[in-house]
C-alpha cells in the first residue's frame, strides 16, 4: 500500500514537471537505480531512449517555424503554378475558408488561414503548413455549390489542423536544426548556424513540396482529412451530404486523367466509399438559395 | 517491472527520485503563456465569434485562470476574456548575447521570443540563396483577411451556425 502511494505520488509529481523534464528526471533516478543496483545499465539507457523519443517528434516543430515552413511551401506553389487575381473570387474563398478554419480545432495559427485560387485546369488543391491553402481552377469548377466548396476547402483545413504538411518532414532534417538550437532563437545565428539551419530549412522545404505536387498523402491521411471535413461542414451548419457530392464529380470529371489529383490522392470512388460510413454523408443533399446566389456572384467566369 | 516497485530497495529509489524533485522544483518553474500567434483576438466569451475585447499581439504574456472546451480564460493587460488555446504557449524571454533578459519588444517581424531554429533570419537566408524563388504573392495572399464583421455577415447570411444574431 505503502509502495503504491508513493509510486502514484511519483508519477503525478513526473507528470506535473512536464515532459522536457521528465528526461532529467528519468536521468538522473536512473543513474541513482544503477548506482545502487536496481537497474542495469541497458535497463537505464532503454527507459531514457524512450522519455526522448516522446519529445521528439514531429510535435517539436513550434507554430512560429510552421509559418515559415508554410511561406515556403508555399513560394514553391506559387512558382509552379500562376495565381489567379481575381478579387471577388478570391475575397469569396476566403470567407468560406476562414470560416472553416475557425471552427476547426486549430482556429489559429501564426499568420492565419488565407487561401488562393490558381488558374489551372488541373484539378488540384494544396493545403501548406500553417494555413495557405490553394485550389486550382479546374477543381473550382467541379463544385456546384457553396457547400461542395466548403467540403473541398473543409479537406485541405483538415490536411492543416492534422499538421499533415509537417509530418512529411524527414525526421533527420529535423534532428540537424535541432542540435543548433538553444533557448535563444530569434539572437542572430552566426555564419556556420545558419548555414546549417537554412540547408535544413531547404531540406524541410523539398520534403513538404514533394508529398504535396507529387506523391501526395498517405490513403491514411486523406481519409483521415475527410472526416475532418465532414466535421467542420457539420460544425458551421454545411450540408456534410456535399462532401459525398464533390466526391462524385471529381470521380466523373477524373476518369482518364493522370494529373493532379489522379495522381496525388487515393481514388474518389475509395474516399466516397469511406465517407459515406457516416450517416449524416449518406443523404440526399440539401441545396440553400442563399448560398447559391453568392456562389454563383462569385465565380462567375471563373 | 511491478516486482521492481515492490522491493524494499526500490522504495528508497523512488524517494530519492522524490527528494529531488522537490528540490529541483523550483528550477523547473514552468515558463509563462503567451501569445504565440501574430495577433491573437481576446473574446467576451468562448465562442468562435464572441465580440471582441481587444486584439493581442504576439509575446504578450497572459494570466490563464481556467479552460473549457478549448478555450482558455485569461486575464492579460488588465483586461478579462477568452482566447484559444491554439493562439498561446509558454514560451520564456529570449536572451541577448550578455545572457541578460530583453524585454519583450516584439515587433511583428522580429519575433524577438525564445522558440526554436528556423526564424526570419533563416527564411531571408533561405531566399538570398535561392533568388529564383518569389514570395510576393505568398506576401500577398497573406493580406487576405476578411474583418471580423465581414465574416460574422457572411455566416449569418448563409444560414450557417456560430455567429449568433447580427449586431
Amino acid at each position: 500500500m505503502q509502495t503504491k502511494a508513493l509510486l502514484c505520488l511519483l508519477m503525478l509529481l513526473l507528470l506535473a514537471a512536464g515532459c522536457a523534464e521528465m528526461t532529467a528526471m528519468t536521468d538522473i533516478g536512473s543513474q541513482i537505480a544503477v548506482a545502487t543496483g536496481q537497474l542495469t545499465e541497458d535497463q537505464a539507457a532503454s527507459l531514457k531512449k524512450t522519455s526522448q523519443a516522446v519529445e521528439k517528434a514531429f510535435t517539436d516543430i513550434t507554430i512560429e517555424q510552421e509559418y515559415f515552413i508554410g511561406r515556403a511551401v508555399a513560394a514553391e506553389i506559387v512558382n509552379r503554378y500562376r495565381p489567379l487575381d481575381r478579387q471577388a473570387a478570391n475575397t469569396y474563398l476566403n470567407l468560406v475558408g476562414q470560416a472553416l478554419a475557425r471552427v476547426s480545432d486549430m482556429p489559429e495559427t501564426f499568420g492565419g488561414y488565407h487561401f488562393l485560387l490558381l488558374d489551372s485546369d488541373e484539378i488540384n488543391a494544396f493545403a501548406a503548413p500553417g494555413g495557405l491553402v490553394f485550389v486550382s481552377r479546374g477543381l473550382l469548377r467541379c463544385c456546384p455549390d457553396e457547400d461542395a466548396l466548403a467540403a473541398v476547402l473543409a479537406h485541405e483545413v483538415g490536411h492543416v489542423q492534422a499538421k499533415h504538411g509537417l509530418q512529411a518532414i524527414k525526421k533527420s532534417r529535423l534532428t540537424d536544426a535541432l542540435t543548433i538550437i538553444g533557448t535563444e532563437s530569434a539572437r542572430q545565428f552566426g555564419g556556420a548556424e545558419l548555414a546549417q539551419l537554412t540547408t535544413a530549412f531547404e531540406g524541410s522545404i523539398a520534403d513538404v513540396t514533394s508529398t504535396l505536387v507529387n506523391n501526395g498523402y498517405s490513403r491514411t491521411y486523406e481519409y483521415q482529412a475527410d472526416q475532418i471535413a465532414v466535421e467542420l461542414l457539420r460544425r458551421l451548419g454545411y450540408d456534410p451530404a456535399a462532401m459525398a457530392l464533390m466526391l462524385r464529380k471529381m470521380q466523373g470529371r477524373l476518369a482518364g486523367d493522370s494529373r493532379g489529383f489522379a495522381r496525388t490522392h487515393p481514388s474518389p470512388a475509395e474516399r466516397l466509399e469511406k465517407v459515406l460510413d457516416n450517416p449524416l454523408v449518406n443523404q440526399k443533399h440539401h441545396i440553400v438559395s442563399a448560398r447559391q446566389m453568392r456562389f454563383s456572384r462569385a465565380l462567375k467566369g471563373i | 517491472m511491478w516486482r521492481f516497485f515492490m522491493r524494499k530497495k526500490s522504495r528508497l529509489f523512488l524517494l530519492i527520485v522524490l527528494l529531488l524533485q522537490l528540490l529541483l522544483l523550483p528550477a523547473l518553474a514552468a515558463d509563462p503563456w503567451r501569445i504565440v500567434v501574430q495577433s491573437s483576438p481576446l473574446r467576451q466569451s468562448p465562442q468562435v465569434f464572441g465580440k471582441i475585447i481587444a486584439p493581442i499581439s504576439y509575446g504578450t504574456e497572459v494570466d490563464v485562470l481556467g479552460e473549457r472546451a478549448g478555450w482558455l480564460q485569461v486575464k492579460v493587460a488588465g483586461k478579462s476574456g477568452w482566447l484559444h488555446k491554439t493562439a498561446v504557449a509558454r514560451r520564456s524571454l529570449s536572451l541577448s548575447a550578455g545572457d541578460k533578459p530583453v524585454a519583450v519588444a516584439a515587433s511583428k517581424s522580429e519575433l524577438s521570443l525564445a522558440g526554436k531554429g528556423f526564424n526570419q533570419q533563416v527564411e531571408n537566408a533561405y531566399r538570398d540563396k535561392n533568388a529564383q524563388l518569389d514570395y510576393a504573392w505568398v506576401d500577398r495572399m497573406a493580406q487576405f483577411i476578411s474583418d471580423e464583421d465581414q465574416l460574422r455577415q457572411f455566416v449569418i447570411a448563409g444560414g450557417l451556425k456560430g455567429a449568433g444574431h447580427a449586431n
